[in-house]
């Protein structure tokens, strides 16, 4: 097992974090994201993805490893909705179903484990209600109340929640909550490991950010993509 | 796992061993196809079609009737949207028209959610035909189902063996009322070919009056949309949320 976390090691380390918060407006999720270059902005590896009316998802890691599972998920719920209804979705049981499909391989004395970091978002009109669910590549979930963080390296996980704990993200709207979350990036620090991800000297100061929005008060599809962000904060 | 798309066909496929279980009209030796549908009261509906300047209006009668001539209900939708830009017009057998409604409209949403962009229409159009033409043994048993297709530039329809027709001039229609209407879109188009919002509401309600007349499938309550670049907007509803309302979104 040791043998399989060195080969991954650094591959998980380099899993940019993806932070989701309850606000006023709605879930906010917010993705680092260094495939959004400014030279060609519309097309990069999208980290946020729609996954049901009230359900949204980040994801980090090795994109050629989320995005096979990204999409069969999309396939198990929209069947689900199609043979019971669009209510019936329930989140748990669906990040169950997905924490055990990594856990598997995780578990698996042949296969590597995949790299792969998933947030589970679920909009409610009550954001008391709201649900987070964070789920490792060992196939462990943890269910948050308010907000959570996912990324490869433990470490900046934890500063960004400990960063994040003390702001009250339910009071605020979306473009405030945007802010707040800015500068707990900026006291955390990633600009450094980005900067030792990339060796070269063209690279940012600043990595950029796409955001993707659940709107509370709307029926129907609550899931909009935003304009991303390209090197906003200095 | 599954592939792309095949989570249609999966559901489809599905569909259809669902209704092949009832026994066939086919094989029996007096049985005559081209007869069978022209039979009116296999697709006893009015779904019209017309193009404006901007737009495209997409209307349809409230009435569900039976094989012998009776009434069900006259407040079921018949025209529905299945995406941001795109709606849904359905003749003939109202379960299974319904049904392909929602996995067109699923497929779309699918399509959507993975990949981050909408399907062209044309694409649309290709899924809406290839899951007609998967229905044709249902046709053959009298389960037709002959859909109108639209987003805001064009109008297509599908026949029962999947093939497109597209309404190059500016109308369309399916369903028993729709000879009747269509005459009378036609005389109107015929001095003003391009008509603004206005007009064409007039010439559509007018079509739909023609047809309630001459069609006793078809009734007097109407439900239409409007598909325009900014989006789908209701134009008149008194179907209100009929009984197979549903959203198939």
């Amino acid at each position: 097992m040791a043998d399989k976390l060195d080969l991954i090691a650094n591959d998980k380390d380099n899993a940019l974090p993806v932070i989701a918060v309850s606000t006023k407006d709605g879930i906010l999720l917010v993705a680092i994201n260094f495939s959004i270059s400014p030279e060609d902005s519309d097309t990069y590896i999208h980290k946020l993805s729609e996954i049901h009316d009230n359900i949204g998802m980040g994801a980090c890691g090795n994109s050629s490893e989320y995005d096979p599972l990204r999409r069969q998920f999309i396939d198990v719920v929209d069947r689900l909705a199609y043979e019971l209804s669009k209510d019936d979705i329930v989140l748990k049981s669906l990040a169950n179903s997905l924490a055990g499909e990594l856990r598997d391989v995780y578990r698996n004395p042949r296969l590597v484990p995949r790299v792969v970091f998933f947030v589970l978002v679920e909009c409610q009109e009550d954001s008391k209600r709201d649900r987070f669910v964070r789920i490792g590549l060992d196939g462990k979930f943890k269910i948050f109340n308010n907000f959570t963080v996912i990324g490869g390296n433990d470490k900046e996980v934890g500063a960004l929640m400990d960063n994040l704990r003390s702001v009250e993200f339910l009071e605020m709207d979306w473009p405030t909550a945007l802010t707040a979350i800015k500068e707990a990036i900026k006291k955390t620090n990633i600009a450094r490991i980005a900067g030792a991800k990339k060796s070269d000297k063209t690279v940012e100061p600043f990595p950029s950010l796409e955001l993707a929005i659940l709107w509370r008060g709307r029926t129907g599809r609550k899931w909009q993509l935003l304009p991303h962000q390209i090197k906003e904060v200095k | 796992m599954l592939t792309r798309l095949e989570l249609t066909w999966r559901l489809m496929d599905e569909l259809i061993a669902q209704f092949l279980k009832l026994p066939s009209a086919i094989g029996q030796s007096d049985f005559k196809l081209e007869e069978y549908l022209q039979q009116s009261h296999l697709h006893g509906t009015t779904v019209l079609a017309l193009k404006y300047q901007g737009g495209v209006l997409l209307g349809g009668d409230g009435r569900a009737s039976g094989m012998d001539f009776r009434i069900f209900t006259d407040k079921t939708p018949k025209v529905y949207p299945v995406s941001e830009s795109t709606a849904y017009g359905l003749s003939g057998d109202a379960h299974l028209g319904i049904e392909v409604g929602k996995i067109l409209a699923l497929t779309l949403k699918n399509y959507e959610k993975k990949e981050f962009r909408a399907m062209s229409f044309v694409a649309q159009t290709k899924m809406l035909a290839k899951m007609i033409e998967r229905l044709l043994p249902m046709a053959m048993q009298g389960r037709i189902v002959m859909p109108i297709f639209v987003s805001c530039q064009e109008i297509c329809t599908i026949y029962p063996n999947g093939m497109v027709v597209r309404g190059d001039e500016g109308y369309g229609g399916i369903g028993s009322g729709s000879p009747h209407a269509i005459h009378r879109i036609k005389a109107r188009l015929a001095d003003n070919p391009n008509p603004d919002k206005t007009r064409a509401i007039e010439i559509i309600l007018e079509a739909f009056a023609e047809a309630h007349k001459s069609d006793a499938a078809t009734g007097s309550n109407l439900l239409i949309y409007s598909l325009e670049e900014s989006g789908i907007a209701i134009v008149r509803n008194d179907v209100g949320n009929g009984p197979f309302s549903m959203n198939l979104l």
